[in-house]
């Protein structure tokens, strides 16, 4: 269930409104057709105390694929397709999960594609959202509705100015993933 | 002798009372399903076992799918529907939400070493630590969160590993509580209705079928696609077509015969007399069957009574006869004619009940009983009640009797030209063997179907939906315990997992999947120790473990060792549909069910047979394909008996007829064989349903020939013949109009057989006798 996430992650990126509430946040939603721009990921381990850090670059194309390239400290590559969930190890296909026969792809990708298209109405099934904006900022709060991802997660919060800058995400299990992108470009 | 007669027909009132009595008593269940006709003797009990505890599964569920352009609508319709549903609560359960399953999932933590996926046991048994411990860095570093996975109690994340492949095998999530199908564009949910009654019931048929209809109508009004999956459906959709047919085409036949007894007797008394003995016969029919057997079939009533339909022949005569001569004088000149009749129709019915189907068992014992009983009401009620036909009539030919004897007479006959009779003779025998060599029998189970295509397409749209695999065939496992089963299993999943690997086989389920045999856990739990012994080091320094970090990790999988045992599985929600592989079946072993998933072509399933015949503890099972052999077996012993039926009444009418005895045989074996034809041509092929029919034409055929045979050309003769293939016509040849293919597939034989006997018999009668 955790790799759900990775899309609620995403799907903001495609996100760049200046909005006070949902609505707003709906009306302003745009999805470029392609993205791309690198990130760097800090992640606190609850139960080491202690944070890992990585960083790469990612690009979408819109409902066709999303790519997750880790650089440091691996070399490792996430694919993403409406049906599949595809990782690569220094450029070798490690794993592979279909949506067709596992209920935890399908979730994902339901959530992660119907964002990237802009559908507001698909997050909220999983999400209640809030948005606030001061001075040019936003930030909107993501917190389950849905049982089956609130048993995973606790709260999502993303913040940008024109475009999304920052992902938190707080897991059920005490984990923090935190993410700041850099050098997005709409391509 | 008049004496004689009126006791014998107080005694078989008697008799009839006392049977039907009897047969009210007993309370017979009257069963429409059609697995209850098939042979049960050629499979192993264990087998039948699971092959019914499958169709129970199926059969007893109604799969109900919400569609609509919105979510927001289909959710609100959901709610509505299912406070529409709960008016059937006594009679069927409802399921419209169901718990996260992700809570349920949490049980399995503690047994995450004993529990390894398929695809890191398959590593980590060939010393493949580097890609569990690659991976694990994968996830670790991964912008998805890390869940469950906790670099101390489970650094190698061997347990979202393991969640992340447990597989369902319908294509549905939850959503915020409702079911939500993943598999369609549109935003659709499912509710899943369980009936308490098997859906036969006709009360059940009756209470929920209408909810359901009132529910689709009203939601179609709204623009929301209700759409609905069972047997249920097809059961209420096949007693409503049952119903319909029998109240046009039956009303329609039954109207016509009316009709013609009517126009050729101008009185309203021969209609009773006619119909009387086939009313007696039907009843003594169902009453005998109900007692031979525990539960009387619905096919068998329709097909018997049209054999019994044959009975209208036998008092169709002494009818007619009666208007000549008064019922004593009529028993004295029919009696040969009709003994001989129902010796050979008897025999030709009877006969079926030598084979091992109890569906044709119970037809033979309708039709044999049937028979007789209109045969003895024919002689023994009928001169009791006729005795005012012919003094009314003052012993005239009935005029309709005159005028089908000119139109007959212009007819040649064919001893007036013996060579031509000769070449008739044999083209007909070559024509005859020829054409059951060549043409193709049909032994789909499409033959049994009896929804119309919308209701198959709704049903098949839901379940494509539900992501169920069209395919009917399975596995079964055996094993003479429990954990022998669930060994016997995985050995077997090698062979699966390397059809699925080169593509052969989609996929498939099985129970040691979620829950490995007590052997398999143990060798996990080393294998995982053995990962920690050459990774953990590597693993430590890649994230900056500390020592002690590194004994906690080592610590946490020595107090984790304990393997999930079958009681504590089966409390769980994954056991739900493997929980009848968990007690002994009725034979004492274990067996489970093994589910293929995707299409299966040809190949595959040779592949699945034969590795299946090399295991002992496997079987295919393909319930589709049984019902199909069993369908062709039917056809073949049907088909055997019409040709010794054939031959023995040939070798009995011998004695009597002599040479003459072409003159009875040629009309219903022409009949028969263009009546095949037709049917080939018009289908592409025959099948077991035509084979029943040709038994039909081969009875009243065979009694016309008879008849006429022995009445040597008498003028009332051929005016009961051709009423009673008239009257059987509309009986039973209309059935060519059914929409429901066993009663079509009847229809479409008698229609042509009957017309043609009736044709060609006029053309075989001895031209010196007819001149007398």
């Amino acid at each position: 269930m955790r790799k759900i996430f990775l899309g609620i992650i995403f799907s903001i990126l495609s996100i760049s409104v200046f909005a006070n509430n949902l609505d707003d946040l709906k009306a302003l939603t745009t999805t470029p057709e392609k993205l791309s721009g690198v990130f760097s990921q800090s992640k606190y381990l609850a139960q080491l105390e202690t944070s890992i850090n990585s960083s790469g670059s990612f690009n979408y194309i819109r409902d066709k694929k999303i790519v997750w390239h880790t650089l440091t400290p691996i070399n490792s590559t996430l694919e993403l397709t409406p049906k599949t969930m595809l990782s690569y190890q220094d450029g070798v296909q490690v794993n592979k999960l279909d949506s067709d026969t596992n209920p935890v792809v399908a979730v994902f990708s339901d959530i992660f594609f119907g964002v990237m298209t802009a559908q507001w109405q698909i997050l909220e099934a999983y999400f209640s959202v809030s948005a606030e904006v001061s001075d040019g900022q936003w930030k909107a709060t993501l917190v389950p509705v849905d049982e089956s991802i609130g048993g995973f997660i606790n709260k999502v919060t993303l913040e940008g100015d024109k475009y999304l800058q920052q992902i938190t995400l707080y897991e059920a299990e005490g984990n923090i993933t935190h993410i700041k992108f850099d050098k997005l470009q709409k391509k | 002798m008049k004496r004689f007669l009126k006791i014998s027909a107080l005694v078989w009132a008697i008799i009839i009372f006392v049977i039907c009595i009897f047969a009210a008593l007993k309370q017979t269940a009257v069963d429409t399903s059609i697995m209850a006709l098939l042979p049960k003797y050629d499979q192993k009990p264990l087998l039948n076992e699971l092959q019914e505890q499958q169709t129970a599964e199926y059969a007893n569920h109604v799969f109900i799918m919400v569609s609509a352009d919105n979510k927001q609508s289909a959710r609100s319709a959901v709610n509505t529907i299912s406070s529409e549903l709960n008016v059937l609560a006594g009679i069927a359960n409802l399921t419209q939400s169901v718990d996260s399953s992700s809570t349920q999932m949490d049980a399995l933590y503690p047994f995450r070493f004993a529990l390894l996926s398929d695809s890191v046991a398959k590593k980590l048994q060939i010393k493949d630590y580097d890609g569990p411990f690659q991976s694990a860095l994968n996830a670790l570093f991964s912008p998805i969160g890390a869940g469950k996975a906790d670099p101390i109690k489970d650094p190698f994340f061997l347990y979202s590993d393991m969640l992340l492949e447990q597989k369902i095998n319908i294509q549905v999530k939850v959503e915020d509580t409702l079911l939500r199908l993943t598999n369609v564009e549109k935003p659709s949910y499912l509710l899943v209705l369980e009936l308490h009654k098997n859906p036969f019931d006709l009360p059940t048929q009756d209470r929920v079928m209408p909810v359901l209809k009132k529910i689709q109508q009203q939601m179609d009004e709204q623009g929301i696609r209700v759409s609905y999956s069972g047997l249920l459906l097809h059961a209420a959709k096949g007693a409503e077509q049952a119903k319909f047919e029998i109240s046009t085409i039956g009303l329609g036949s039954l109207l016509g015969v009316i009709l013609i007894i009517l126009l050729v007797f101008r009185r309203i008394i021969p209609l009773f007399q006619v119909l009387l003995p086939v009313m007696v016969g039907c009843l003594v029919a169902v009453a005998v069957t109900c007692l031979w057997f525990d539960r009387i079939h619905l096919i068998t009533i329709a097909f018997g009574a049209g054999l019994v339909g044959v009975a209208v022949d036998y008092s169709m005569h002494f009818v007619c006869e009666s208007y000549l001569y008064t019922g004593v004088a009529v028993v004295r000149k029919l009696f040969s004619g009709l003994l001989l009749g129902l010796i050979s129709s008897v025999l030709a019915y009877g006969g079926l009940a030598l084979t091992p189907f109890p569906g044709l068992q119970q037809i033979a014992v309708f039709s044999a009983t049937g028979l007789i009983a209109a045969w003895l009401t024919v002689l023994l009620f009928l001169p009791l009640i006729t005795t005012k036909n012919a003094s009314k009539n003052k012993q005239r030919p009935l005029p309709a009797a005159l005028i089908l004897n000119r139109c007959k007479d212009a007819f040649p006959t064919l001893d007036m030209y013996p060579k031509m009779a000769s070449v008739l003779v044999i083209t007909v025998g070559f024509i005859s063997v020829g054409l059951f060599f060549l043409a193709t029998p049909q032994d789909s189970v499409r033959l049994l179907q009896t929804s119309p295509p919308a209701l198959l397409e709704e049903d098949q749209r839901v379940q494509q939906a539900l992501g169920n695999s069209v395919n009917s065939a399975f596995l079964v496992v055996s094993g003479s315990s429990l954990e022998a089963m669930l060994e016997n299993e995985e050995r077997f999943r090698r062979q699966l997992d390397s059809l699925v690997n080169d593509g052969t086989l989609a996929d498939y389920q099985a129970i040691s999947q979620s829950l490995p045999s007590l052997q398999r856990q143990q060798q996990n739990i080393a294998l995982v120790t053995q990962l920690y012994q050459a990774k953990l080091d590597a693993y430590a320094h890649a994230i900056g473990l500390s020592d002690s970090q590194k004994t906690l990790a080592y610590q946490s999988l020595q107090e984790n060792q304990q393997t999930l045992s079958p009681e504590t599985w089966s409390t769980l929600a994954i056991s739900a549909q493997w929980q009848d592989a968990l007690e002994p079946r009725s034979t004492g072993e274990y067996a489970s069910v093994i589910r293929l998933q995707g299409h299966l072509s040809e190949a595959t399933i040779r592949q699945l047979q034969a590795d299946a015949a090399a295991d002992n503890n496997i079987n295919y099972v393909d319930q589709v394909a049984d019902i199909s052999a069993t369908l062709a077996q039917y056809r073949t012993k049907v088909a055997e008996w019409l040709f010794i039926a054939y031959g023995i009444i040939t070798v009995l009418l011998f004695f009597r007829y002599r040479l003459d005895i072409w003159r009875v045989m040629l009309p219903p074996i022409t009949g028969s064989i263009i009546a095949l034809s037709c049917a080939v041509l018009i289908n592409g092929g025959y099948n077991i349903f035509n084979l029943v029919a040709l038994m039909l034409v081969f009875g009243i055929g065979l009694d016309m020939g008879i008849f006429l045979q022995e009445s040597r050309g008498g003028i009332h003769t051929w005016l009961a013949v051709s009423l009673s293939t008239l009257t059987s016509l509309l009986a039973f040849g209309l059935l060519a109009l059914s929409q429901t293919p066993v009663l079509y597939h009847f229809g479409i034989i008698v229609l042509p057989g009957l017309l043609v006997i009736w044709l060609l018999s006029p053309l075989m009668q001895t031209s010196q006798l007819e001149t007398q």
